[in-house]
């Protein structure tokens, strides 16, 4: 179970990498475990802004508001796909919508429902979005109750992280980049 | 994965985030009567409840709070009761003032979420908090403020927003300092205001003329609206204490549903939350929320599941009111730990023989029940939770049943499945469910029957 320290989220300046999910639904806590990976590699982990939600909109909204860069980590449920497969899908870029949303998300019957896609929505009609958003989802395929991840998932964690590292790399600052080594 | 392959446009997902399916309504009308109601949801305690049975009576305040995103602190504070109840150690004074003051940030932020984002689009006319946004944008930013102000709350008490890491069975791994919650004075006195707007606000909404026979059943908290559960209150019969809990309320499996249905003794269903809270014990609200209540034109229990939106409306004002209360009154609650040293939390050791320990508190959505078993060890050796969502579900059976009726007797056979999922959803929103944070829609199906 990771636990950000308030230090995670405290410069807003830099790229913003935030987990969502449940890490007690199995192949849900994926988000959190890519963090972890990125926090124990240490290199990425002084170079970004590591936070863990569980995919409120508001707070979402919140949390990636006039931000630079922010990656967000996600389980994907996408029966098309094979679990443990990583799809990106650039949400924002230059401070405008690329036009690629994140699917699915309806605003639920109860406060306790969630999405990234209500939080694009929101934030975009709020003009509270940060200026470049990517969506890295992992394809999940148990979602039953208990911690730990199904194998594929497990195995996919690494790429999901050079995904989330390779996307901010990109627009992090060059002296931050050689700070981070 | 490059970054520019990453970013494919073909790529469809079909569905981001939280698992599907989880809430699910299914409504059987024979001969163009309703027959059969039934409300499947999913129900995170349940496996926690086996999670936990093996583990130290010190561990289920951080497991707990992974419960629910959005009432962690209710976990925890139920969990807590009930351990500290099976040792033998109450929590009281300063603590037990910190631990409200811990609460209302969790009541201000999941009630604000539920009434201006997600319930008062069904009164204005509006799918959801988007297209309210788009038509009224400062009445989604108040609310955003306003849920923000009982974030930083959980920050500076909890530690954090999401899954609070400092409460600890005993208390706080940390106490406070006066600065940092004298900092919130000025965030909550422009809550307060915001609090009180919105009352007026929900207030003036058009509500369905509607009438349910509710039986409420709420924590008792002397001397306080209720929060802390020194018993519990049913409506008619009288208080009864917490270790009474199971006598009283009998939990049976449905066939239907991961959850577990609860009835009074009798066999009758009841309500939890605020239309409960607010039926026993709205004279012991803070004088601003009762003011609040009054110019809303509350006056006695609310029987009308639709106007639950004003009564979580004056419940907010009353958190934020409570909380700069607490604050001004605030003196850090510090207990000897020898050596000279002053910790926040009390020595809770296990009990000398193996105990049964019990804790209610009052969850946003309606009173939350806990109770452990700690051998000498202190190894956990049950563990019961029982939520407000499973409570309700079959009072908000009956109120969907309510609704298939009312619009069958309506439309006939016209009724078109879209406009029944509509006011199902609706109905259930009334009562603010924990549908889990796993589930992302109400996923309705219909059958059509002919009689024999």
């Amino acid at each position: 179970m990771t636990d950000p320290t308030p230090r995670d989220h405290t410069v807003a300046s830099r790229p913003l990498v935030i987990a969502i999910g449940n890490p007690f639904r199995r192949d849900d806590g994926v988000g959190a475990a890519v963090v972890e990976h990125l926090r124990a590699t240490g290199a990425v982990a002084y170079a970004l802004d590591l936070l863990e939600l569980d995919g409120e909109p508001t707070r979402l909204v919140d949390a990636w508001d006039g931000r630079p860069h922010v990656v967000v980590v996600d389980a994907v449920v996408d029966p098309r796909r094979a679990p443990g497969e990583v799809v990106a899908v650039r949400v924002r870029e230059g401070g405008r919508p690329t036009g690629d949303a994140p699917a699915g998300g309806a605003t639920g019957v109860s406060s306790h429902s969630a999405g990234i896609a209500v939080a694009v929505r929101l934030g975009e009609v709020l003009g509270r979005m940060p200026v470049a958003l990517t969506v890295v989802g992992v394809v999940g395929g148990d979602f039953g109750d208990g911690p730990g991840l199904s194998p594929p998932v497990a195995a996919a964690i690494p790429a999901a992280a050079d995904a989330v590292g390779s996307v901010v790399s990109l627009t992090a600052p060059r002296g931050r980049r050689r700070a981070a080594r | 994965m490059t970054h520019r392959s990453a970013a494919s446009r073909s790529i469809r997902v079909e569905q981001l985030a939280r698992v599907e399916g989880e809430g699910a309504l299914h409504v059987e009308i024979t001969d163009g009567a309703v027959t059969d109601v039934r409300l499947r949801i999913f129900e995170p305690p349940r496996f926690f409840e086996g999670f936990l049975v093996g583990r130290s009576h010190m561990e289920p305040a951080d497991i707990t709070a992974r419960i629910c995103g959005i009432c962690p602190v209710a976990y925890q504070m139920s969990a807590c009761r009930a351990i500290e109840d099976a040792c033998g150690v109450p929590v009281g004074g300063r603590l037990l003032d910190l631990r409200r003051l811990l609460y209302c940030g969790e009541w201000i932020e999941s009630h604000t979420l539920h009434v201006s984002m997600l319930h008062a689009p069904d009164f204005l006319g509006v799918p959801s908090a988007i297209e309210l946004a788009e038509l009224d944008r400062p009445t989604v930013e108040r609310a955003l403020r306003l849920k923000k102000a009982g974030n930083r709350i959980l920050e500076v008490v909890g530690g954090r927003a999401i899954h609070p890491v400092n409460v600890k069975v005993g208390g706080f791994h940390r106490a406070p300092r006066r600065a940092e919650l004298d900092a919130l004075v000025p965030v909550l006195t422009e809550a307060l205001e915001d609090a009180r707007a919105i009352v007026a606000w929900v207030a003036g909404f058009d509500f369905p003329d509607v009438e349910m026979d509710y039986r409420f059943v709420a924590a008792d908290d002397p001397g306080h609206y209720p929060v802390m559960g020194d018993g519990f209150i049913v409506d008619g019969r009288g208080t009864f204490p917490v270790a009474a809990f199971l006598d009283e309320v009998v939990e049976t499996h449905v066939e239907h549903s991961t959850a577990l249905h609860a009835h009074l003794r009798s066999g009758d269903g009841y309500l939890v939350g605020p239309l409960a809270r607010f039926a026993l014990a709205a004279d012991r609200l803070h004088p601003l929320a009762a003011e609040m209540a009054a110019a809303a034109g509350l006056d006695g229990p609310v029987r009308n599941p639709f106007r639950s939106v004003i009564v979580r409306s004056v419940e907010t004002v009353h958190a934020v009111a409570t909380a700069l209360e607490l604050i001004a009154a605030y003196a850090e609650p510090t207990v000897a730990a020898g050596g000279g040293r002053t910790v926040a939390a009390l020595d809770v050791p296990p009990p000398a023989t193996t105990t049964f320990g019990h804790g209610i508190t009052e969850a946003p959505r309606g009173l939350l029940y806990h109770r452990y078993g700690i051998d000498p060890s202190g190894s956990i050796t049950a563990a019961t939770i029982v939520p407000p969502t499973s409570q309700n579900q079959p009072t908000i059976e009956h109120d969907l049943r309510h609704v298939a009726e009312d619009m069958l007797a309506e439309y006939g056979d016209a009724l078109s499945d879209d406009d029944l999922r509509h006011r199902c959803e609706v109905a259930i929103r009334n009562h603010d469910p924990c549908i889990s944070c796993a589930t992302h829609f109400l996923d309705l199906s219909v059958e059509r029957r002919r009689g024999a």
